[in-house]
């Protein structure tokens, strides 16, 4: 080390207020990233895959709720099926079997048989080669053209109020991240008002000497930088650990369906990030603060 | 060199300490600033210090009006300035090596130069045992010199030293008095506020006597007539 300083790295109350503080604060903050991120991924498995599958729905039960017959009912799920055999730009399709289907409402309806009184529709699953808006047209239109009953699902449709709910999700995890940067930049030019006023009569020797202001400035930055490296390394690892575990053995259990975040580079680059960004904010925080101090001084 | 005119300051809403103070300090000179306690002698020095800006007339310095100087021109008139404060001002948590050097760090020396500058300025000023005390250890007597020491080592062109013999033995202070002597004849300028008339009879420099709040400057002494009879 070339660099002296003149100023003492004293381990005070107050250095320990700010590491506390740090290590809290980038703990919160690699939570609410990490929220972001579950919260971008969830929407992405939502919407993906999902966008090619659709339900066509053959009802037993015309719009105005009357009974259609049952040798017409049939003769609609045949011609739909055939139809969807024709169509190229179907991959796969699922006819639902009645047997599924009363499975299916048992627990609301019983297992009598109340297709005497409410015919079953039939359901048929079908997934598209691709989300081509004109081929769920064309679709469309042939079924019309079969019956006017018939219905196509796409899952979109229900699953909008799902992504309202993930974006809403992001624009919090957002905001509590940018409060988070703004209260640990608050609580340095806090911590450095209070040192220098500590260090008051040392910061007025050294102005008197004709110390710039760079000069002294230089000296709380180096305290400040390496009190928040220490508090955000601190906090970054015990974020990671903790949010590692809730994620693997709390979540999965309690929330049926929802997914891990996965960890690419870029995401690993931005989580690395966050300790050095935090370091860095603190030293120039610290540097403007002392800045804006020493030109009082006469 | 300095030049005060009509100067008038006061601290707060209190009444003025100095008042109407005008004089000029020419390159090379050796004065003593004496008058009673309270009289406004450290005030003085301050606004030579440029602790302090005075409250009414003009203060040239180096030939910059300070009133009117930049930020950049008064931290570098600073560095031409040393200073040994009546209370030594020492910085408590480094040790007698690293007060003194913190001039010459400031200036931006390497750490060489700085060790050989303060370790033999530390022995001639009778330090050199206590390079690593910190002032808390250090005698009445030896903060004064490591305060001394701290000023002149930057070789300052002007040297203000408030009561700078105070609290040393005959030998030790002439000894001092000796250093700054030769520091006046290498073209340092000096002002030394001091109560002692034995000094100011020995050392037969200028005074300038602040009493009723305002200067005035006797000439009767007349320079370096005697400082070899200290040795
Ligand atoms: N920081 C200050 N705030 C308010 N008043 C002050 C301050 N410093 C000095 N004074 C007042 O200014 C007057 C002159 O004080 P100063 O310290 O300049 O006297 P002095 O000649 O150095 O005295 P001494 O010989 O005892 O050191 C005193 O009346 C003192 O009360
Ligand atoms: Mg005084």
């Amino acid at each position: 080390m070339t660099r002296r300083y003149d100023l003492p790295l004293i381990k005070d109350a107050l250095s320990q207020f700010q590491y506390a503080l740090t290590a809290i604060l980038t703990v919160l903050l690699l939570w609410a990233v990490t929220a972001f991120f579950l919260a971008k991924d969830q929407a992405n498995i939502w919407t993906q895959g999902l966008d090619n599958t659709l339900t066509i729905e053959v009802p037993a039960i015309n719009d105005n709720g009357e009974v259609i017959e049952t040798e017409q009912h049939t003769e609609h799920k045949e011609q739909t099926l055939a139809l969807l055999h024709r169509k190229g730009y179907i991959s796969s399709i699922t006819e639902i079997k009645e047997e599924e289907l009363k499975q299916l409402v048992a627990p609301w309806l019983g297992d009598g048989d109340f297709e005497k009184i409410v015919p079953y529709p039939a359901f048929i699953r079908i997934t598209l080669k691709s989300s081509d808006k004109s081929n769920i047209n064309d679709l469309e239109n042939a079924l019309e053209e079969i019956s006017e009953t018939i219905k196509l699902r796409s899952h979109k449709e229900w699953m909008g109020q799902l992504l309202s709910l993930t974006n809403t999700a992001m624009l919090i995890a957002s905001i509590a991240i940018a409060l988070l940067f703004f209260v640990i930049g608050i609580s340095i030019a806090f911590a450095v008002k209070a040192r220098m006023e500590m260090l008051k009569g040392d910061v007025e020797i050294l102005h008197l000497m004709g110390a710039p202001a760079s000069y002294i400035a230089k000296q709380f930055q180096r305290q400040t930088f390496l009190t928040g490296m220490r508090g955000s390394f601190v906090g970054f690892f015990i974020g990671f650990v903790s949010a590692l575990i809730v994620i693997k053995f709390i979540m999965p259990g309690s929330v049926e369906g929802l997914h891990i975040a996965y960890l690419d580079t870029v995401r690993i680059v931005i989580l690395a990030a966050l300790p050095i960004t935090i370091s860095f904010l603190s030293a120039i925080i610290a540097r403007v603060t002392a800045f804006r101090i020493m030109m009082r001084l006469p | 060199m300095i030049k005060f005119e009509h100067v008038g300051l006061r601290y707060g809403i209190g009444p003025e300490v100095l008042k109407d103070v005008s004089f000029e300090l020419s390159a090379g000179s050796f004065h003593f600033l004496t008058g009673p306690s309270g009289a406004g002698k450290t005030s003085l020095m301050r606004l030579m210090y440029l602790g302090k800006k005075p409250t009414r007339g003009l203060i040239n310095i180096f030939g910059q009006n300070i009133n009117s100087a930049s930020r950049k021109v008064l931290t570098q008139s600073r560095q031409k300035i040393g200073t040994v404060f009546q209370d030594f001002r020492l910085i408590q948590h480094l040790n007698a090596f690293d007060n003194i050097a913190l001039p010459l760090r400031i200036k931006g020396q390497n750490e060489k130069e700085i060790k050989s500058n303060v370790d033999e300025l530390m022995h001639w000023v009778g330090l050199e045992d206590c390079a690593k005390a910190l002032p808390s250890t250090l005698s009445g007597g030896q903060q004064q010199r490591v305060a001394i020491a701290r000023a002149i080592i930057a070789k300052p062109k002007l040297l203000l030293a408030d009561e700078p013999t105070g609290n040393l033995d005959e030998r030790i202070g002439h000894r001092l008095m000796t250093l700054f002597e030769k520091l006046n004849q290498m073209g340092t300028t000096i002002v030394i506020a001091t109560h002692s008339e034995s000094i100011m009879e020995t050392y037969k420099h200028p005074r300038m006597i602040l009493s009723n709040h305002t200067l005035h400057i006797s000439d009767s002494a007349s320079p370096y007539n005697s400082s070899e009879g200290a040795l």
